[in-house]
């Protein structure tokens, strides 16, 4: 049992580099998917405690008419058995010296949508008022200043933010729709003199099933709330208006952006699972392939099938166990932390919400694990078929073949030597070659994707009328595409050359002993890998259009005439030096290649 | 005839975990220029390590090694890559061509980086392959491949044609059809040929015999009558 174990950490040591790449190649791939996956949740968590602490308004009744609301109006809407409470206020639309102003009459102690004091004092006095904080749209206040309404001075004595009010741009006056609010205060409810009729009601719902804000579900049960009111008040429906959070153009806006996030975060991951399982399958059959002789030799010796399958399939489970464990990790923190302040440009946010959401990694995950497993089962299996015998003799070479190309002598005579030898060699693995191209194809279309929704993220979104500029929101998630897509390209290529180089030792070898210096062997065994990645590449940019025609298409903006040129270069050669890098790095394998080991034996 | 090589109390050491293992050890001996030399020995007498010194595949730890007026002893790895490219040629037991390429490809792979290379088409007749020429590796039967093997090594017209047991993949006749090939080099071009083996009977086709045990040059012996392949038997 001692010597089996030993013998299961001593294919660890031996497969290091091929250990080491599977899990950078899995833990890129799952901390991309839950990173990404994380970002929507983790900004809409964040409004989802905000909300929650500042217990926004549900819903508002809005009275159209001068009069306003009456006591017996509000005891009329707190009758309904799902409003938990409900206060009645004054918020009024007007014009302050050329400024579109809301006057609100608060009252500050209520539980209902409260307000956070940033600055200052809340106002204690008739003449005392809070002013909204300054965005894009709203100006700067200071403590101190002074606003005159009604023929009243008002002193400016504390600054607070409002819960339905965060987006950068500002609200629309409700009497000028086409004008952003400039001003918004609060005046005290308890001490106010002014004679201003009661025109809002704030509904705090029970919400009794917890919906969470950004739910199609407490948006029904809003909506279902908003019928039973209209008919239990009997207000008519000229006189009052029903608003609830679909309606505030803050949530509207984050919900849109959510969504744009999330529909990124659903197409690239499905593409990065596919690179990263792929390559898993290819590295472990070759692994299996090159140890035949030693399951040979085990099986042999009376090992039961059982005891060497669990020995593969401990070197699959823990360099993806270690590959995912390492990607949630990182994938959860870094990912939506990095890229939450990015929303701090359309919003403004609230404290970051230590609630994680993983949600996506953790399907990815057990996909990922379970590919890995079936995978390993399934090469590991293919070799156990085969008696002792024929495992303990090597895998025949695939015996050289003509290719089509060599039908047209009028092309074929003319090639030089080298490359006949590097384009046959190139189509007698057509597994091989394929799952190179694929490999490539995938991961420089992802890059080739991130580069496109970087172009277009410069794009302004209309959400029902309302304008938002994208750029800031979706550009750095466009880099972390971007930057995630070529770290797989990188470890792909690293993969692939490495097992193309580990296959061709003998060859090397043969090569070394016929005088051949470094670098004509190193272009004899690179010139294949380029030929085949430059497929991939060719193949890789209108896979990536492909892709971001259907990104543009959920995403309901961009389109493919707005790529710039250079993108198409940059994939192009950013794609073309990952190569260059990984032939360099690989070199140093090439020549540590020993002519006499490899050229002694039969293997 | 000038002595081509000339080897002088070389050793190799081999360190592994702080044990030194000299698996050649002050060999003397000197070779001529157009001889057809056997070097026998059981294994582990170090018959490989010598050949993998002369063919500038490894480097020796200590004594002197010149062939053809060049010191290997002291060149470094680019100087022997020149060395294997112009001076040597190599026959292994399991032939190692390349599986993707055909017999002539084969020999076309030696001859592309060497300056003074036959025509492949005509060693590939030469050595009894003009049918076979574009057939791949896996074609060709055992005697076949390393009749492929040898017109690759001669085809770059080296002044050394090292072969490590070339006949042991093989059976009786075609191994003794090759040992025939390598004679008739030898003696058609003028060439040195080198065989090592553990199968005695080789020796008595040679001009000198080097008998290696345990990485020592045991004795020399130059046979009285040198047969040809055809009259050797095991």
């Amino acid at each position: 049992m001692k010597t089996y174990l030993l013998s299961i950490l001593k294919t660890f040591k031996k497969n290091f580099l091929r250990f080491l790449s599977l899990v950078l190649i899995i833990l890129v791939g799952i901390c991309f998917v839950t990173g990404v996956g994380g970002i929507t949740p983790k900004v809409e968590n964040s409004f989802e405690d905000y909300y929650s602490q500042y217990n926004v308004a549900d819903l508002i009744i809005k009275s159209k008419a001068t009069t306003g609301f009456s006591d017996d109006d509000l005891d009329k809407v707190k009758a309904d058995s799902q409003v938990k409470d409900a206060i009645s206020l004054t918020s009024i639309d007007t014009t302050i010296s050329d400024e579109e102003s809301r006057i609100y009459v608060y009252d500050f102690d209520s539980s209902i949508n409260k307000l956070e004091l940033l600055e200052g004092s809340l106002p204690d006095e008739a003449d005392e008022i809070a002013v909204e904080e300054s965005s894009a749209t709203i100006k700067k206040r200071a403590l101190g200043d002074t606003v005159s309404y009604m023929g009243m001075d008002f002193e400016v004595t504390g600054i607070v933010k409002n819960p339905l009010m965060y987006s950068k741009d500002g609200d629309a006056s409700i009497t000028n729709i086409d004008e952003s609010l400039s001003l918004v205060m609060y005046l005290n409810a308890d001490k106010n003199v002014l004679p201003l009729p009661k025109t809002d009601i704030f509904v705090d719902l029970k919400n009794p099933d917890s919906y969470k804000y950004f739910t199609q579900d407490y948006l029904d049960y809003v909506d279902k709330e908003k019928d039973s009111l209209k008919k239990l008040s009997g207000f008519s429906s000229e006189d009052v208006s029903y608003l609830g959070l679909s309606e505030n153009k803050s949530y509207e806006i984050l919900k849109n952006l959510g969504e744009k996030v999330n529909v990124i975060a659903a197409i690239f991951p499905a593409f990065f699972i596919v690179v990263v399982a792929l390559v898993v399958l290819t590295t472990m059959t070759r692994m299996i392939d090159e140890e035949r002789s030693l399951i040979g030799c085990y099986s042999s010796l009376g090992y039961s099938k059982a005891k060497i399958r669990f020995k593969y399939l401990t070197f699959g489970l823990i360099s993806s166990l270690i590959g995912i464990a390492s990607g949630i990790t990182t994938g959860i923190y870094l990912l939506p932390n990095l890229i939450y302040p990015a929303f701090g440009n359309v919003l403004i946010l609230p404290t970051i919400t230590k609630t994680v959401s993983y949600l996506t990694g953790l399907i990815s995950s057990i996909g990922m694990l379970a590919a890995t497993l079936i995978v390993t089962l399934l090469v590991t299996n293919k070799s156990l078929k085969e008696t002792p015998a024929s495992l303990l003799l090597p895998l025949a070479p695939k015996p050289g073949k003509k290719i089509l190309l060599e039908r047209i002598p009028f092309i074929w005579k003319h090639l030089k030597f080298k490359y006949k030898s590097a384009i046959r060699n190139i189509f007698r693995y057509q597994g091989r070659l394929w799952m190179v191209i694929i490999s490539v194809l995938g991961s420089l279309a992802l890059v080739m994707a991130g580069l496109g929704i970087y172009d277009v993220s410069g794009a302004v979104l209309d959400i029902d009328g309302i304008k938002v500029n994208l750029t800031s929101t979706l550009q750095p998630i466009a880099l972390i595409v971007i930057f995630f897509a070529m770290a797989l390209s990188v470890l792909v290529l690293f993969n692939l050359t490495n097992m193309n180089i580990g296959e061709r030792q003998k060859e090397i070898a043969t090569l070394k002993v016929l005088g051949y210096k470094t670098l004509e062997v190193d272009s004899y065994v690179f010139r294949e890998i380029f030929a085949m990645s430059l497929m991939g590449i060719i193949l890789g940019i209108p896979t990536g259009l492909g892709l971001l025609y259907f990104i543009f298409k959920y995403l309901d903006f961009g389109s493919i005439a707005d790529i710039k040129w250079s993108s198409y270069l940059l994939a192009f050669v950013i794609s073309l030096s990952f190569i260059g890098i990984v032939d360099l790095l690989l070199s140093r394998k090439i020549h540590k290649i020993d002519m006499n080991d490899s050229l002694k034996s039969v293997e | 005839m000038e002595n081509l090589i000339q080897a002088s109390a070389v050793s190799k050491y081999f360190q592994s975990s702080g044990i030194t293992t000299k698996t050649l050890d002050d060999a003397s001996f000197s070779i001529k220029e157009g001889s057809f030399t056997v070097i026998l020995g059981p294994s582990g007498a170090g018959k490989t390590t010598l050949l993998n010194l002369l063919g500038g595949m490894d480097n020796l730890t200590t004594g002197s090694l010149v062939v053809d007026h060049k010191d290997l002893s002291h060149a470094n790895s680019k100087e022997l890559t020149m060395y294997r490219r112009t001076d040597v040629g190599f026959v292994f037991q399991f032939y190692n061509l390349m599986p993707n390429l055909t017999a002539k490809e084969n020999v076309e792979l030696a001859v592309e980086v060497s300056s003074k290379a036959f025509d492949p088409e005509k060693v590939l007749n030469d050595v009894g392959l003009s049918k076979r020429m574009n057939n791949f590796p896996a074609q060709l039967s055992g005697g076949e491949q390393q009749r492929v093997s040898i017109a690759r090594a001669i085809a770059k017209n080296p002044k050394l044609l090292l072969c490590d047991e070339p006949t042991g993949a093989l059976d009786y006749e075609t191994g003794k059809t090759i040992l025939k090939l390598l004679d008739d080099y030898c003696h058609n071009y003028k060439k040195t040929v080198i065989v090592v083996t553990h199968n005695a009977a080789i020796k008595d086709m040679a001009d000198e015999v080097i008998h290696l045990r345990n990485g020592q040059v045991s004795r020399i012996e130059i046979p009285l009558f040198k047969k040809s392949a055809e009259e050797i038997s095991w």
